[in-house]
C-alpha cells in the first residue's frame, strides 16, 4: 500500500477526515450562480492574514517610545533587508481593509444578504468594520511622524466636544492633555494586542455565523428559493449548488490572486500613494503643518464636524448614522432582496454612497 | 468644558501679548523713522520707499540696524549720543555692512575688489545697492555691471564658475527633498550639500579665478558623493520595480492557470445556462 | 497543469520566505563596531577597559608595568565574560571561576584555551583594532 494512503487512512479510521471532507469541503454546497462579490470575505481574510505576518516582522525592529520610535521606522525602511517592503505591504495593507471592507458591505447591502435569519451576521461585521477604523486609527500613531502626530491630535478633538464629559474623554483617550508619550503606549497595545485579538476573536464569529445560516442566494438566482419562514432555525441548503471544494476554493483563489496583482502594484509602483510629505518628518508637537488631513477614509467624518457649527452635533449625526447601519436588518424588514425590484431602497443607498463619496471628496478639498 | 476653553484662551492671550510686544517694539522703530521721512521729499524720502522692496524689509531689518539711532523718541532719534550713524562715508561702507554679514567682509577684504583702493574699486553698494537690496543671486555679476570697471571677459568666466556650481547644488537638493518624500534615509546627504552651499557662498566674493577653482575643486567631491548616493538609490529603486514586476507576473500567471481549472469543472449543463 | 501551478506556488513560497528571512537575519558586522578606537589617556595603569568589538566583547588592559594586551573578554569554558581583577593583575570567570593571566593564559579552573589575542595598533594616545 502507498504509505501516504496509509497514513492517511490511520488517522482517517480515528478523527474522520473523510467524514469532515464531505461535509464542510466537497459536501458543502454553495449557490450555483454564486458570484465574485461572495470573494470579498476571503480577499479579506488574506489581507487580515499579511496584516498580521508583516505587522508581526516589524515588532522585530519597532520601538515604541517617542525618542526611537521614528527612528527605528526610518531604520526599517532603509538598513533592514527587505525592511521597506514589509512597511510598505503592512502601510498599504491597511488601506486596502479598509477599502474592501467597505466593499464587501455595501456588496452585501445590495445583495440583500443582511436581511433575516442573518441580522447576527450583519452586526459582527458593522463591529468588525469599528475594530478596523479602531486599529487603522492606532496604528497611525505608531511611526510617531509629524502626520501621525496631528492625524491624531485632529482625529482625536473631537471627543473633546461631548458635552460636560467631553474634557475627561478626550484626557482619558490621549492619556494626558495632549497627544504624547501616554498616547503612544496605549495606542500601541490597543493597536498590537487588543485590537487584532478582538478582530480575529470576532472574524471567527463571523465565519461561524456563516457556517450557521448558510450562504444567502445570490437575487439574480432563478431556481426555486426556500425563503427562511421564521419559525425555527433553518440552514439555508443549495442542493444544486457547486461544491466548495474545489470549485468554489478555486474561484476565491482567482479573485485572491486578482487582489494581489492590485496590492503589489500599489506596492511596487506607487507606494508613496498613501504617504503624504509629513510622513518624513519626527513628530514636532510645537508645529503643527499646513493642511493636516485624516486619512481617506476619516474624511467624511472629519467633513461632517467640520459642517456643523458645533462639533457636538456634528458627532451626533455621525452616531445616527453609524446607528442607523447598524440597525440596518431591522429596519428594512421587507423580504424582497432584488435591489433591480426596488426603486426606493436602491435611491437611498445610492444617496447614501454618493453622501460619503462626496463627503470624502469635500472633505479632501476644504 | 468650559475650564479647558478658558484656559486655552489665556493661553492664547497671553501669546498674543507676547507676540504683540515684540511685533510693536520693532514696528516702533520703524514708525518713528518711517512717519518722519514718508512726510518728506526727495532724498530724505527716497530711502523709505525703496527700503520697502528690500530683502531687509522682509526680514524685518529695519533702519536702526544700520543707521543706528533711537527709534522709539522722535525727539532724539537722530541724535549721536542715541548711537546715530547716519549715511556711512564710501570708505566705511564694508565695515557698516559687516556688523553683520561677517563672513563676507572677510571674504571681500582678502578679495581684490577689497584691497583695491576706493576710488577704483566698488564697495557693497556698488553691486547690491544700498536700500533697495535684493536677495542676492549670481546674476548680479553681469556685463553692465561688471564693465563700468573692467573687461567683462574675466567676470564672465567666473560667473560661470559660480553658476555651474551653484546650478548643480539646486538640482541635488530638489533631488534630495524628492527622494526624502519617498522615504529615503537622506539626512546626512541633506547635510552634505547644506554645508557644499554654504562653502561655495563664503569664497562668493573672491574674484581670483584661479582661487574660486581652486574652492569649488575642495566643494565637488562632497557634490559627488551626493551624487553618488542619489544613483544609488536610483538603482535600488529600479530593482524594487524589478521584483514587483516579476512579483506581478508570477501572480498573473497562477490566476490564469487556475481560472482555467475553475473552468474545467463545470458541466456541459452549467456551461448552456 | 499541476507542475506549473505547483512550480508557480513554489516560487510564490520562496518569494515570501526569502525577504521574511532577510529581514530576520543578523545586520552585518561591519556597520557596527567594525572598529574601534580607544583612548589610553583614561585608562590608568592596571586598569581593565571592557568595550564591543565587531559584536563581541573585548578587553583592553594596561599593566602597572605599562605593557598593553588586548583579548577577547569571552571566556573559553562556556562563553560568560571574564572580570579583571585588579590587584592580582589577572582575570576571573565569575561562572565557574576560571582564571587567565594578562596575556590570556590559562592560569587555574576549568578553562580549556586561552583568552583570544586580538590585534591592535597604538597610535596618536589611542589603542586601534580592526
Amino acid at each position: 500500500m502507498n504509505p501516504v494512503t496509509f497514513i492517511y487512512d490511520w488517522i482517517d479510521r480515528r478523527i474522520g477526515l473523510n467524514d469532515l471532507t464531505a461535509k464542510y469541503l466537497t459536501g458543502y454546497l454553495l449557490p450555483r450562480n454564486i458570484n465574485i462579490w461572495y470573494s470579498m470575505g476571503s480577499i479579506l481574510l488574506l489581507i487580515f492574514g499579511v496584516q498580521v505576518l508583516t505587522g508581526i516582522l516589524l515588532l522585530v525592529y519597532y520601538s515604541p517610545s517617542i525618542e526611537t520610535a521614528f527612528k527605528s521606522i526610518t531604520f526599517i525602511m532603509n538598513q533592514v533587508p527587505f525592511g521597506w517592503l514589509i512597511r510598505t505591504c503592512h502601510a498599504v495593507g491597511a488601506n486596502m481593509m479598509v477599502l474592501f471592507l467597505l466593499i464587501h458591505m455595501i456588496s452585501v447591502i445590495f445583495m440583500g444578504s443582511y436581511k433575516a435569519p442573518r441580522e447576527f451576521n450583519w452586526l459582527s461585521g458593522f463591529g468588525l468594520l469599528n475594530m478596523v477604523f479602531g486599529i487603522c486609527l492606532t496604528g497611525y500613531l505608531l511611526p510617531w511622524s509629524q502626520l501621525s502626530f496631528w492625524a491624531t491630535t485632529v482625529a482625536t478633538s473631537g471627543a473633546g466636544s461631548v458635552p460636560f464629559i467631553g474634557e475627561y474623554i478626550l484626557e482619558f483617550v490621549r492619556g494626558g492633555k495632549l497627544v504624547g508619550a501616554p498616547t503612544l503606549g496605549r495606542f500601541f497595545v490597543l493597536h498590537v494586542i487588543v485590537l487584532p485579538a478582538g478582530i480575529a476573536g470576532l472574524i471567527g464569529i463571523h465565519l461561524f455565523l456563516l457556517q450557521r445560516t448558510g450562504v444567502s442566494t445570490p437575487p439574480s438566482y432563478d431556481g426555486p428559493v426556500e425563503h427562511w419562514k421564521g419559525e425555527q432555525y433553518e440552514y439555508e441548503k443549495h442542493p444544486d449548488g457547486i461544491p466548495f471544494f474545489p470549485h468554489f476554493l478555486v474561484q476565491d483563489l482567482v479573485a485572491n490572486c486578482i487582489y494581489a496583482i492590485f496590492f503589489f502594484a500599489i506596492v511596487f509602483f506607487v507606494p508613496n500613494i498613501f504617504f503624504p510629505a509629513e510622513a518624513f518628518f519626527p513628530a514636532n508637537p510645537f508645529e503643527t503643518p499646513a493642511h493636516i488631513k485624516p486619512e481617506w477614509y476619516f474624511l467624511p467624518n472629519y467633513q461632517v464636524l467640520k459642517i456643523f457649527p458645533n462639533e457636538f452635533i456634528g458627532l451626533i449625526v455621525q452616531g445616527i448614522a453609524m446607528t442607523f447601519l447598524a440597525a440596518l436588518p431591522f429596519i428594512d424588514i421587507w423580504p424582497k432582496r432584488n435591489f433591480l425590484k426596488r426603486p426606493l431602497f436602491l435611491t437611498c443607498v445610492m444617496l447614501g454612497i454618493f453622501t460619503f463619496i462626496g463627503l470624502m471628496i469635500w472633505g479632501h478639498f476644504s | 468644558m468650559k475650564k479647558y476653553q478658558r484656559s486655552r484662551r489665556l493661553i492664547h492671550l497671553i501669546l498674543a501679548v507676547l507676540f504683540m510686544t515684540v511685533f510693536f517694539t520693532d514696528s516702533i522703530c520703524a514708525i518713528v523713522c518711517i512717519d518722519c521721512h514718508s512726510t518728506q521729499t526727495g532724498r530724505a524720502l527716497a530711502p523709505v520707499n525703496l527700503w520697502k522692496t528690500s530683502i531687509h524689509a522682509e526680514n524685518g531689518v529695519f533702519c536702526n540696524s544700520c543707521h543706528g539711532g533711537d527709534p522709539s523718541d522722535a525727539v532724539n532719534a537722530m541724535s549721536p549720543s542715541r548711537g546715530f550713524l547716519g549715511a556711512p562715508k564710501r570708505a566705511d561702507i564694508p565695515k557698516f555692512c559687516g556688523k553683520c554679514h561677517v563672513g563676507v567682509l572677510e571674504n571681500y577684504l582678502a578679495s581684490a575688489h577689497g584691497k583695491a583702493d576706493l576710488a577704483s574699486g566698488p564697495v557693497c553698494i556698488d553691486c547690491h545697492g544700498s536700500h533697495a537690496a535684493k536677495k542676492a543671486s549670481i546674476e548680479i555679476i553681469n556685463e553692465q555691471l561688471c564693465s563700468k570697471c573692467h573687461s567683462y571677459e574675466g567676470s564672465r568666466i567666473l560667473k560661470n564658475a559660480f553658476k555651474e556650481t551653484e546650478d548643480l547644488i539646486d538640482t541635488l537638493q530638489k533631488k534630495n527633498s524628492v527622494l526624502k518624500m519617498e522615504g529615503f534615509d537622506v539626512e546626512g546627504v541633506e547635510k552634505g550639500i547644506f554645508s557644499s552651499r554654504n562653502d561655495l557662498h563664503s569664497v562668493i566674493h573672491e574674484v581670483n579665478i584661479v582661487k574660486v577653482k581652486e574652492s569649488i575643486a575642495k566643494i565637488k567631491p562632497g557634490l559627488d558623493k551626493a551624487e553618488a548616493s542619489h544613483l544609488l538609490i536610483d538603482r535600488e529603486k529600479s530593482s524594487r520595480e524589478k521584483i514587483g514586476v516579476l512579483a506581478i507576473s508570477i501572480i498573473f500567471a497562477l490566476a490564469l492557470i487556475l481560472h482555467f481549472f475553475r473552468k474545467s469543472f463545470d458541466d456541459p449543463e452549467n456551461k448552456s445556462q | 497543469m499541476g507542475v506549473c501551478s505547483g512550480g508557480l506556488l513554489t516560487l510564490i513560497g520562496a518569494g515570501t520566505v526569502y525577504p521574511i528571512f532577510r529581514f530576520l537575519s543578523p545586520l552585518s558586522v561591519d556597520s557596527h563596531g567594525a572598529k574601534v578606537a580607544i583612548s589610553l589617556e583614561n585608562l590608568p595603569e592596571g586598569e581593565a577597559k571592557f568595550f564591543e568589538f565587531q559584536g563581541r566583547a573585548a578587553v583592553l588592559i594596561k599593566r602597572k608595568n605599562g605593557n598593553l594586551s588586548l583579548l577577547s573578554a569571552v571566556c573559553t569554558h562556556l562563553g560568560c565574560i571574564v572580570k579583571w581583577e585588579k590587584e592580582k593583575e589577572e582575570f576571573l570567570c565569575p561562572c565557574h571561576g576560571g582564571r587567565f593571566s594578562p596575556d590570556g593564559t590559562v592560569l587555574g579552573g576549568p578553562p580549556p584555551k586561552p583568552l583570544e589575542q586580538l590585534p591592535f595598533v597604538v597610535k596618536d594616545g589611542s589603542v586601534n583594532v580592526g
